[in-house]
């Protein structure tokens, strides 16, 4: 394949990596405003397009056209780079994500490595926002956001462990082809239950949104973030809540097994409705305390990984 | 194709910071601009501010780091272990992977007893 061929390739994958991620989240916002609507018993946006459907398109065009303030008192070059940082993962993501035989930008053989590794980019982005922002609000959400992030990882990761165990690859489409006529949750439901809230404590949203707890903190992290700063960190967490329930649905749902409808339909059907799922929760369940979560993960969670992961691993060998 | 997918990963990262440095430079082209004494101020409800955000925290986050650099790291051992378990046809692998996590539960009772996780 000859250079230009090559480049041609790449600036084409990054086009619909990118307007893939920037149409998700519009949709994503959309859709939040709706559930969060049905459940509080209101109409949500209906303004902008039919039933409201527009309504982010036009806040995001409004976000474009928002002054950027810099406060005189931040850390300059760490504030800049901070919502680029935290956007950063989201692309590289959603790039690594097959969702169908055969299709997807990239399926490397350490694709679950990979997506674990590259996830943890996005709190080095909310570190330095926080630090940087010189504000309490936001150095108190980041601390927060961080120790959070960092302890939940480890049962999520193992979590994800005894599924690798059964799949006995790291190779995405290899895992999703190990499910092929039952997926795993059948066989692995609390590793699927730890992975849950691992994702959700991982995306910072309720009941685990102490991190931008809106009562204490005014935005957590990115209170001192205007206009496009802001958006780019929006757009990391609703990329992020697509990344978490495409895990889940590539790892414990069978990815785009399924009869009747193509590989890809079913893929991102389960996709959203594990979605709405998480949507679901936040909505419905208050926040934690602070002390509440970490003593929930380091004592209930991890505990139950290990346990689980060391069964598993028994009880596969034994011949399950 | 191989070599296609290993270099997106890189080139994804290039083209994302220009992209996300594109977003963030456009507004300073479209957007208006205001004045006023207290426009660039660190925002804290409105209060005059007191004193800087640049403070030391907790002594605590540190041995909490400790803490999860070890289990973290650690369970990166784990996953080509488990990886390839499937392959090797013997209990040998099973005994070690079992005997790794004892030790790391007993490193998380440790760190239990010591209070290391203890949040108030």
């Amino acid at each position: 394949m000859s250079l230009p061929e090559i480049l041609l390739r790449l600036v084409l994958a990054f086009g619909i990596v990118v307007t893939f991620v920037a149409l998700n989240a519009l949709f994503l916002v959309w859709l939040e405003r709706k559930v969060s609507a049905v459940i509080q018993n209101r109409m949500g946006p209906m303004e902008v397009g039919p039933i409201g459907l527009l309504q982010t398109m036009a806040d995001a065009l409004k976000l474009l056209g928002k002054e950027m303030i810099t406060p005189t008192s931040v850390d300059r070059i760490a504030f800049l780079l901070a919502p680029i940082i935290a956007f950063l993962p989201a692309p590289l993501l959603v790039a690594a994500i097959p969702i169908a035989e055969g299709v997807g930008a990239s399926d490397l053989n350490v694709g679950a490595i990979y997506l674990f590794a590259i996830a943890n980019i996005a709190f080095l982005g909310i570190l330095m926002a926080g630090w940087s922002s010189n504000n309490k609000y936001s150095l108190l959400g980041a601390m927060r956001a961080v120790a959070q992030n960092v302890s939940y990882e480890i049962p999520m990761l193992l979590a994800v462990l005894t599924v690798i165990l059964m799949a006995g690859s790291l190779k995405l489409s290899d895992v999703v082809a190990a499910q092929s006529p039952v997926p795993f949750i059948v066989f692995q439901p609390i590793a699927f239950v730890i992975y849950l809230i691992c994702g959700v404590a991982e995306s910072n949203r309720t009941p685990f949104d102490l991190p931008e707890a809106e009562s204490e903190l005014v935005a957590g992290y990115h209170t001192e973030f205007t206009g496009m700063r802001f958006a780019l960190f929006f757009l990391a967490e609703y990329t992020q809540v697509f990344v978490l329930s495409a895990i889940i649905t590539l790892f414990f749902l069978g990815g785009w097994n399924g009869p009747f409808l193509p590989g890809w339909l079913w893929f991102f059907l389960k996709t959203y409705v594990m979605i709405f799922i998480v949507m679901w929760l936040r909505w419905t369940y208050p926040r934690l305390r602070s002390d509440q979560l970490m003593n929930f993960n380091w004592r209930v969670l991890l505990p139950l990984a290990i346990l689980n992961l060391l069964i598993s691993t028994v009880l596969y060998r034994g011949g399950l | 194709m191989d070599q296609i997918q290993n270099i997106i990963p890189v080139s994804m990262a290039i083209g994302t910071l220009l992209f996300g440095g594109f977003l963030v430079g456009l507004p300073y082209l479209i957007a208006p601009r205001s004045k006023g004494r207290y426009r660039s101020e660190t925002y804290e409800s409105g209060q005059p501010i007191i004193g800087e955000a640049w403070v030391q925290v907790r002594a605590h986050y540190y041995i909490y780091a400790l803490v999860f650099m070890a289990f973290d790291v650690e369970t990166a051992f784990i996953v080509p272990c488990v990886a390839v378990l499937r392959s090797w046809d013997s209990w040998l692998p099973v005994i070690e992977v079992v005997a790794f996590l004892v030790i790391l539960s007993l490193s998380l009772v440790y760190a239990l007893k010591k209070k290391v996780l203890e949040w108030t």
